[in-house]
């Protein structure tokens, strides 16, 4: 995008396994007047001034498109650019740090569609300029990773279609060079940095979901933290990237549901909590913890099993106080929470019309207002949110 | 049909063979789904037709009579190749290249065991290759027996759905692992993994998927799910073409991941084989495929009766001055009815016949005139450039039909003209 003045905060999207740091990006120029000039795509262009923009990608069956679409009116929205894929495989987005840049996987149009083909790491700005492929042979499915400056992504490269290859954490700066980080025979996942630069990634095993952190140059691997004896998931670092947020399966009787946890990542303070323990007895499903911009809160949707009505997103204090405030509920089904906007006036959210994790009926990215407000983003349910940009001021 | 067939890599053919495709509303691969559930294509062949059923415990085993549920070849072949045997650039109604993916996949069930590499003597692809990289019909016949053998693969190397109903082979859901297994019994963090709460996934819990119209508030990003839910959403949200769902909407149920019964078999410390940790009870509420059993004449309607008929039983060609040959193209047809499927191969390793397999249509096959369909097969014929220089000048080219076990021969002479004098090279 062409950006010309103003400032830009820009809080990363959460709609992946990826880490949700918080970056105060100061613009060189305004979002709002690079997308005002992009008119014409029907949809109407997303007004300068007023309410942040959420950023986001949406699916189409040979070709996703990137839009900005103003908060207070989603119908009011931009098109940055088009990505074409194979079909029926879209790119996985990250936006950069500074919001300026989109690293992403795609399998190329023209290419096999299957989800284990070959798919390929590009770097574009977030006008879809200056697009450059930056590594092959990459995972489709795991989202790349943005280090905090802004001058690499982390990506993921296997050597089989199976759990029985070779898995790799590849590092390639935005000028194509690679450096293999770490290369196991378990899944892994890169989380997000911590402050000093290490990389924190997640590994999969038969004994369960295990955290681990790697220097800048791969030097060293360690673990961290035993996440869960099964499938952690929806792992979030807080902004400062002191602390994780992340989903643990856990049983009460014969219901089996997530439950948010967070832990300390200090050393020595590792602390594990479920966030709602106050619950009774840990019914209920939990999903995708993120944290306020200002890291004081964790916010997580809840279905619990005796909900009459809609279920409302929650914010709770990270420190594992039982004190929780409701969010505007959904008429009925439940709400995800996936990213807030940078002054946390407005929550983006993945609405499910369904009663169930099994049968959570269809689903739409919507956006909860301060006022307690929904406006729905999109008619279609292929909606992957990137992050926010707001004026700053 | 008339533009080179584009070159294949280490699979079963090194050139793509030719394949027919049906009209748009894939009516003709539908009813052939129906005849490949019951058996009704190859009945007891090794390789076409559907091996007997296992079912019960994993200590109890038992057989029965195979019957696939027609509703899961449905969904299989659409998320496999929008049911198509031929790529998109083919014409619905007419002939065009085989679709062969990037792992050597094939056509409507994207078969890709048994077509990685060519299996016939002399490095040519097996009859039954043949069959299943150009015949819809039994394509989808040997995509339903490698079903059949995903589902006996259980309890030997994967786990049993069913624990509660004998592991019932009409209980459609109990075919949960032999579906996840269709497409690979992958496990967790594989960027293939199947397993439904492998995080690679994204954020937790998945809309269903759909292929029916991108506004329906489900998902459609292929990406975003393990095969098997790619399957049951399939079922349930058919795809639509030209405004109509390509079969009635299927209900089908998942595993109830917040019950025990059905989500602590999927830990992942039971991700060890067999897998015996992973046997776990009918997903509820469970259903059966209605669908009748088709009658003798739809098979006679897909498969037909034909027969193969090589115009041409003798060819010459021209051996120019500069050692090179023109190629010769030859027809072929069915004087039959169905889709007749062809193969042909050379005597002399410097005549080159390319294709080496395609199809022949008869008179009764579904042939669209807008999209210049020809119901004749071709073939060209090279010759090697500079391969003449010891004299070879004779050739046969064996044409034949796996379906009928025709053979047809053509007899290619090559002749000189012109003597201009190359010092060296002799021509006899």
């Amino acid at each position: 995008m062409i950006l010309t003045q103003g400032a830009i905060r820009v809080l990363r999207g959460t709609g992946k396994a990826a880490g949700a740091v918080l970056v105060v990006g100061a613009f060189a120029a305004g979002l709002w007047f690079g997308i005002g000039a992009l008119k014409g795509d029907g949809d109407g262009a997303a007004k300068a001034g007023g309410s942040p923009l959420l950023i986001y990608s949406e699916f189409g069956r040979n070709s996703d498109t990137i839009w900005a679409a103003s908060a207070d009116d989603p119908t009011h929205r931009s098109k940055l650019t088009t990505v074409d894929h194979a079909p029926e495989y879209g790119i996985l987005p990250s936006l950069s740090p500074d919001g300026e840049r989109i690293a992403y996987t795609v399998l190329p149009s023209g290419s096999s569609a299957a989800i284990d083909a070959p798919a390929e790491v590009w770097l574009m700005d977030s006008n879809g300029r200056n697009r450059k492929r930056l590594a092959v042979d990459a995972d489709l499915p795991v989202a790349p990773v943005w280090s905090p400056d802004g001058a690499a992504v982390v990506f993921r490269r296997s050597s089989n279609s199976d759990s029985g290859g070779r898995f790799q954490l590849v590092r390639v700066t935005t000028a194509g060079v690679e450096t293999k980080l770490l290369d196991v025979a378990a899944g892994l996942f890169p989380v997000g940095f911590a402050p000093g630069g290490s990389l924190y990634f997640t590994r999969l095993s038969t004994a369960g979901t295990d955290l681990g952190v790697i220097r800048p140059d791969g030097s060293v691997a360690a673990t961290v933290a035993h996440l869960s004896d099964d499938f952690a998931r929806d792992w979030h670092l807080s902004p400062d990237g002191n602390r994780l947020a992340y989903l643990a399966p856990r049983q009460a009787g014969n219901q089996v549901s997530y439950g948010a946890v967070v832990i300390d990542l200090n050393p020595g303070a590792v602390v594990r909590q479920f966030l709602v323990a106050a619950a009774p007895s840990g019914q209920g499903d939990e999903f995708n913890p993120i944290w306020r911009p200002d890291g004081s809160e964790v916010t997580i949707g809840r279905l619990a099993s005796n909900a009459g009505g809609g279920s409302p997103v929650l914010q709770m204090a990270a420190a594992g106080s039982p004190a929780t405030r409701a969010l505007a509920a959904p008429p009925r089904g439940f709400d995800v929470p996936l990213a807030w906007s940078p002054d946390a006036g407005y929550l983006a959210v993945r609405f499910f019309d369904g009663s169930s994790v099994t049968n959570p009926g269809r689903s739409w990215v919507t956006v909860i207002g301060s006022d307690g407000k929904r406006r729905t983003v999109s008619p279609n349910s292929d909606v992957e949110v990137m992050g926010w940009a707001d004026s700053g001021g | 049909m008339g533009e080179r067939a584009p070159r294949a890599t280490a699979c079963a053919y090194s050139i793509v063979p030719y394949a027919y495709e049906g009209p748009k509303d894939r009516s003709l691969n539908l009813r052939a789904m129906d005849l490949a559930a019951f058996n009704m294509i190859a009945a007891g062949d090794a390789f076409f037709g559907l091996p007997r059923l296992e079912k019960g415990l994993r200590q109890a085993r038992s057989s029965v009579e195979p019957v696939i549920p027609p509703i899961l070849l449905r969904s299989i072949s659409w998320i496999e190749s929008v049911t198509t045997q031929t790529t998109r650039d083919a014409p619905f109604g007419g002939i065009g290249p085989a679709l062969i993916s990037f792992d050597c996949g094939h056509g409507v069930m994207q078969v890709t065991s048994g077509m990685t590499v060519p299996l016939g003597t002399g490095g040519a692809a097996t009859p039954d290759q043949l069959l299943v990289a150009t015949h819809y019909a039994y394509n989808i016949a040997r995509g339903a027996a490698i079903l059949a053998d995903k589902w006996n693969a259980a309890p030997e190397y994967r786990p049993i759905a069913g624990t509660d109903t004998d592991s019932d082979p009409s209980i459609v859901e109990n075919w949960y692992f032999a579906v996840w297994s269709y497409n690979g019994f992958t496990g967790p963090g594989a960027k293939r993994s199947n397993h439904p709460m492998d995080p690679i996934y994204g954020a937790w819990p998945r809309t269903p998927y759909s292929c029916g119209a991108a506004n329906d508030g489900y998902g459609h990003n292929r990406g975003s799910y393990p095969y098997q839910e790619l399957v049951w959403g399939c079922a349930t949200r058919p795809p639509v073409v030209d405004g109509k769902q390509l079969w009635r909407p299927f209900e089908l149920s998942l595993p109830d991941l917040n019950d025990a019964r059905w989500r602590n078999p999927l830990q992942l410390s039971n991700w060890v084989s067999p897998y015996a940790g992973m046997d776990m009870p009918t997903p509820l509420p469970s259903h059966v495929d209605s669908t009748q059993k088709p009658s003798g004449s739809v098979l006679y309607a897909i498969l037909g009766k034909p027969k193969l008929d090589v115009y041409t039983s003798a060819v010459s060609m021209t051996l120019r001055d500069d050692d090179t040959v023109a190629p010769q193209e030859v027809e072929l047809g069915n004087a039959g009815t169905g889709v007749l499927a062809w193969g042909a191969t050379s005597s002399a390793s410097w005549l080159n016949v390319s294709p080496s397999a395609g199809v022949a249509l008869g008179s009764d096959v579904y042939c669209d005139a807008g999209a210049q369909c020809e119901r004749d097969g071709k073939l060209t014929l090279t010759v090697t450039p500079g391969a003449l220089r010891g004299g070879a000048k004779r050739a046969t080219v064996r044409v034949f039909s796996p379906q009928t076990n025709d053979t047809q021969t053509i007899t290619v002479s090559i002749a000189s003209v012109g003597k201009t004098g190359v010092p060296g090279i002799v021509r006899n």
